[in-house]
């Protein structure tokens, strides 16, 4: 008995002293200039060279920081990050690139173009196995060297005539170069704490752990607690710490979407990773200043396996195609303002892609039937779609449209990811819901995948015309004229259809009104080094 | 008490004089009913030429203009996010849950008693090696099974999809609801039934050493009859009630399963499915996580007073009194 | 007795050697592999890839390789998490399900046997009955359900209450309440079970003949035999409940050991499933032997079995 007064005292004690600090978690964490920001999972790594994903890019863009910078508004405008300034030839095939003198690592080491050169060869170096190398293919001779078919170094066009130089020859004219730049592949990473914890092409290099690591972000990492969250502080030795006016961020990995968003109504987090459709329609009647639906740079479709007896013929394809009302599957079930797409590749600045497909049932029907299908006949087709609860709603919606306006009989197979993963890949499926998000801002991130053969496509489908139009497109140096053969290039493959198109996306997600300087933007990746907390 | 009736009679007018037991009897043979003979009814004939095709909508037929209706004399209980008929989702799910609770309840029940009571019966070496099988069966990461079971036996289940609806002619709607269920069958009965085996050797065990049983052995009994006659009638008691406790985990068990390729495909639901949907509505909609629970709920409670009836019944030491 | 023990305590070793032999096995069989993702990795870094971690060797040497590793205390590193050890996950993950798990277990223990022993001695009276309510809410209501509700409708209202997170202690409560109730439903109706069964036993008459008082029959006598069942659903409960709740862990983001369970097998990390699946063996192993000494205890006649 007495011991459950000891206990209950504690407690009350316990109470007594938190309750003291009413205020909201993130109001003190603004009062501190701290954002607090969900983050969808764990990270895998925070090595820029090993990673892939979107939740590591966003702790990556914290802590590192590219040759140029993204600006907080616009897309189009790339801002002087690690080089001042940068030059290329008429035909962007040269660039040279020139490293700021003031440029240091959080350690105060100063930072130079070995650190690049090292960054670039370490990527590429067979050995280490870094799973996006690819994004460096666009050097000269990186493909050689990371295939193994040359073992120097050397042979890739990237040249340091001086420590603050960096000169890079390019395979073809490639425009949008400062883009890439600024993706984590071509970040650069500090030779002397990678090299002291282990070789260069060391996988595991315990280099990114908190008591090791050196960064040359904004910001530098404090502590990294396991599925708890990652905490970072302004890096005093940036070259551009003046103007920083965050103290700190701090990441949590927050699996569960509805959980994510219970957190952000309590008053744990500045802003959230997602959200999710059914929360929408609540958000918008409860915080509706916190709600924010902005156009994303990412396309979803339903793949269609052309080697299938099913949907073999395009007419079938396009007949299927014809008949998805994607409007009301966005106002209905997704909710969150994508739009309704009418090829794969979304619009893009002037790139404009063909009006390939509408919702049009009467050519539906007719299409159908002179491939031979009616009611009497069905059409039998399986859905391949992951576990996910959004793509499960997705498909449904799909499966009734073609059942009750073609009679067409569709099952939905649903696997987890790699179960799902391995029956795409080897194409064991007819039609399959999948989607794509872009790595930079141009329309061959998506674009490249429907080539022959590419380990993308998924679909069977090739078409040697497309391979052709697209590399001539490559070649071309005048970037409206290569967004014309882009064009071109789309247009005959949505001919054909081996993939029909369902929406282009919007990012959903909340975001306190305290955080000031974040702007919608096509890649959703959000420069925090502009960002601001207000008092609340 | 008259001694010409069995055993089993005398349970039988026992569980007559309980009335809680036998309203939950009554409750569940209604929900039963709803489940399995309304839709039937309802989809008689063709949907052109059948005449409550008015009433009993088709559960999977959607129409998104028509999202979260509230009940109305169209849609009895209204309809739900596809704006599909929430009245006739909810029978259909019945079907498929019931049927799991049920099927996996036997089979946790069969296997579960005979290898448990044998264990602790015989006891010794032979117990120690079946109870570690237990464990190790135990260990087994679930989910992996779990992906296994759903890759190797969907192969076989196409073809007996396709055998069914093709050759014989079934229906294609039954024939895919059912054969789904077919591979969560063969991973319940294969695992679910570990837990009841534990208990039924701890009763064994206990028992075994009870002055009867000692009596019994005494007496020169085979061990068959004292295993069917004496210690399985006086272990039935606290294994009826968790039988009866393990129907609402494997009818929720299914609904996780459904998303991993196992259990009932989309679009079809079960209250698993629905409840695990309507969760996800809890702010906006509730009513799409109330319905279901309601009915879900009185089910477990018919059952569970069902079940306390069974276990009063059949009770042997009650037959004294 | 200690001879007792170390022989149970061998007969776990050998379970734990069975449980990594045919996880090792049915891991590798599950369609994909650790290394493909939804970006397609060109064929010769997934080969550089496999060979680092060993899976381009035959099955039998990897097997080999593991069991030395194992020897050596080194479960090996986690695929999926790069640049994490699987012993590191656990050693992170494992303090918070341990804390989750006792939480809920002794709130489910707590209040599961003496509304079950309360339920059993009144039978049919408003205890019983309003156990029962209370035992089929926890259990027909889904941890699912009842962790958000619990979340918005509990933790959003209370100041002091977050509705996630994983910090100071008071963050432990709505966790291990969802966690415990389920649990203690089945307690409480297991124990009822039981109790009823015992009750009706000749030696309890004797005693209540004998003219011992109640509390004395029904916690020395009684009680020894009805909490029987319950004890065999506790040992291998108990392990689970330590082990992690995928649910639970995702709906109060608590940094626990429960999602690696899922995590491991969806993302085909063969290292970190074998891992967890190995500590959760040494858990069942010890709960289960823990659960049969307690038994043992409990029933002095069940003593001289092995």
């Amino acid at each position: 008995m007495l011991r459950i007064f000891h206990i209950s005292a504690v407690f009350a004690l316990t109470l007594s002293l938190i309750s003291c600090d009413q205020r909201r978690t993130v109001d003190r964490a603004s009062e501190e200039k701290v954002l607090l920001l969900g983050n969808g999972d764990e990270p895998k790594e925070l090595d820029p060279q090993v990673v892939t994903g979107v939740i590591e890019s966003n702790i990556i863009n914290a802590l590192f920081e590219g040759l140029c910078v993204r600006h907080p508004e616009n897309e189009g405008v790339h801002l002087p990050g690690m080089a001042e300034r940068w030059e290329a030839n008429a035909d962007f095939t040269q660039w040279t690139f020139h490293l700021r003198n003031d440029a240091k690592w959080s350690d105060g080491t100063p930072l130079t173009a070995a650190d690049f050169l090292f960054a670039f060869e370490r990527i590429l170096t067979p050995e280490f196995g870094a799973k996006y190398a690819e994004m460096l293919y666009y050097l000269k001779g990186a493909q050689q060297f990371h295939q193994g078919e040359s073992d120097d170094f050397s042979s890739v066009s990237v040249r340091a005539p001086d420590p603050h130089t960096l000169e890079l020859e390019l395979v073809a004219p490639t425009p949008f170069l400062p883009d890439l730049t600024m993706h984590y592949t071509w970040f650069p990473v500090p030779k002397h704490c990678v090299l002291s914890h282990g070789e260069m092409q060391t996988k595991h290099n315990p280099w990114t752990r908190p008591q090791h690591i050196v960064s040359n972000g904004p910001f530098q990492l404090t502590s990294w607690k396991f599925n708890q969250y990652i905490a970072a502080e302004a890096n005093p030795n940036y070259w551009d710490a003046a103007r920083l006016k965050l103290k700190g961020i701090k990441f949590l990995p927050i699996k569960n979407a509805y959980t994510e968003a219970r957190m952000f109504f309590d008053g744990q987090l500045h802003g959230t990773y997602t959200l999710a459709p059914e929360m929408i329609r609540y958000a918008k009647d409860t915080e509706p200043e916190s709600l924010r639906q902005e156009p994303y740079f990412a396309s979803y479709f339903l793949r269609c396996n052309v080697t299938s007896p099913a949907v073999q013929n395009p007419k079938i394809r396009r007949a299927l195609a014809l008949a998805i009302d994607r409007q009301a599957i966005i106002d209905k079930i997704l909710q969150g303002g994508q739009s309704a797409a009418y090829s794969v590749t979304p619009p893009i600045g002037e790139y404009q892609p063909p009006k390939a497909i509408e919702y049009k049932l009467s050519e539906a029907k007719a299409l159908l039937k002179e491939a031979g299908f009616g009611p009497d006949n069905p059409l039998r087709l399986k859905l391949l779609a992951t576990d996910r609860d959004s793509t499960k709603r997705i498909c449904e919606a799909v499966q009734a449209m073609w059942k009750q306006e073609l009679g067409v009989d569709c099952t939905i197979v649903q696997f987890e990811w790699k179960t799902y993963l391995d029956k795409l890949t080897k194409l064991q499926y007819d039609v399959c819901f999948g989607g794509w998000s872009a790595d930079y801002p141009d329309p061959t991130t998506f674009l490249d995948m429907w080539k022959k053969g590419g380990g993308n496509n998924r679909t069977g489908w090739f078409n040697n015309d497309y391979d052709q139009q697209l590399k001539t497109a490559a070649q071309c140096s005048d970037p409206a004229e290569r967004f014309r053969l882009l064009e071109r290039a789309e247009a005959t493959m949505m001919d054909e259809l081996p993939s029909l198109p369902l929406f282009w996306a919007t990012t959903n997600y909340l975001l306190s009104p305290q955080v000031q300087g974040w702007h919608p933007l096509l890649l959703n990746q959000h420069p925090y080094k502009f960002i601001d907390l207000t008092q609340p | 008490m008259s001694t010409s009736h069995s055993l089993y009679q005398d349970a039988w007018l026992r569980l007559r004089r309980n009335s809680m037991a036998i309203v939950s009897l009554g409750i569940l043979t209604v929900i039963f009913l709803l489940c399995f003979a309304l839709p039937f009814i309802g989809s008689i004939g063709t949907p052109e030429n059948s005449g409550f095709e008015h009433w009993f909508k088709d559960p999977n037929h959607q129409d998104l203009n028509k999202t979260f209706l509230p009940a109305s004399a169209e849609h009895w209980l209204g309809t739900d996010q596809s704006g599909r008929d929430i009245f006739a989702r909810l029978l259909y799910g019945g079907q498929i849950s019931l049927l799991v609770g049920l099927v996996a309840t036997s089979f946790s029940l069969i296997i579960g008693i005979s290898y448990g009571s044998i264990a602790g019966y015989v006891g010794g070496r032979t117990d120690a090696l079946m109870m570690r099988f237990v464990d190790i069966l135990y260990g087994l990461p679930f989910l992996v099974l779990v992906i296994l079971f759903s890759l190797l036996i969907s192969e076989y289940m196409e073809s007996l999809t396709t055998l069914l609806r093709d050759d014989w002619g079934w229906n294609a709607g039954f024939v895919t609801r059912f054969t789904n269920l077919i591979p969560l069958f063969v991973a319940i009965g294969s695992l679910g039934w570990l837990t009841m085996a534990r208990m039924a050797r701890a009763q064994t065990l206990n028992i075994k050493k009870q002055e009867y049983v000692e009596a019994a052995v005494s007496l020169g009994l085979s061990h068959r009859q004292i295993l069917t006659r004496h210690i399985l009638p006086n272990m039935m008691g606290p294994i009826i009630v968790y039988a009866t406790l393990t129907v609402p985990g494997f009818i929720l068990f299914e609904a996780s399963l459904s998303y991993l390729g196992l259990g009932v495909s989309s679009p079809n639901s079960s209250w698993g499915i629905l409840l695990k949907d309507g969760a996800n509505y809890m702010e906006t909609a509730p009513q799409l996580l109330i319905i279901p629970s309601v009915l879900f709920s009185i089910t477990l409670f018919a059952l569970n007073f069902l079940g306390d009836g069974l276990r009063d019944a059949l009770d042997p030491k009650a037959a004294k009194d | 007795m200690l001879k007792t023990l170390i022989s149970r305590l061998g007969q776990g070793v050998v379970v734990i050697f069975f449980l990594i032999s045919i996880t090792f096995v049915l891991v590798r069989l599950m369609p994909g592999d650790p290394l493909t993702d939804e970006k397609a990795v060109p064929e010769h870094v997934i080969e550089k890839n496999r060979a680092y971690y060993k899976l381009d060797q035959p099955k039998v040497v990897q097997f080999g390789y593991y069991l030395g590793n194992i020897a050596q205390g080194d479960l090996g590193p986690s695929m999926s998490k790069e640049g994490r050890q699987v012993l590191e996950i656990i050693e992170y993950s494992f303090p918070a399900s341990l804390i989750l798990g006792t939480t809920g277990m002794l709130i489910a223990l707590c209040i599961g046997i003496p509304a079950g022993i309360l339920s059993a001695l009144r039978k049919n009276s408003w205890i019983d009955f309003g156990t029962m309510v209370f035992a089929m809410i926890g259990i027909s209501i889904p941890s699912f359900v009842i962790g958000p509700l619990l979340a918005s409708g509990i933790a959003s209202k209370v100041p002091f209450l977050k509705v996630a997170g994983w910090g100071d202690p008071l963050d432990w409560l709505l966790p291990a309440i969802t966690l415990g109730l389920a649990t203690a439903a089945y307690i409480a109706r297991i124990t009822r079970g039981g109790m009823l069964e015992t009750l009706n036993q000749d030696y309890i008459r004797t005693a209540r003949a004998k003219g011992l008082r109640e509390s004395t029959v029904v916690l020395k006598h009684a009680l020894r035999g009805g909490i029987i069942p319950a004890i065999a659903y506790i040992g291998p409960a108990f392990a689970a409940l330590v082990s992690g709740s995928f649910i639970i862990e995702t709906i109060f983001q608590v940094p626990g050991l429960g999602q690696h369970f899922i995590n491991g097998a969806l993302a085909r990390d063969y290292n970190l499933i074998q891992g967890v699946v190995i500590l959760f063996g040494i858990l069942i192993v010890l709960a289960n032997l823990l659960a049969d000494l307690a038994l043992a205890a409990i029933n002095p006649r069940l003593r001289n079995q092995s």
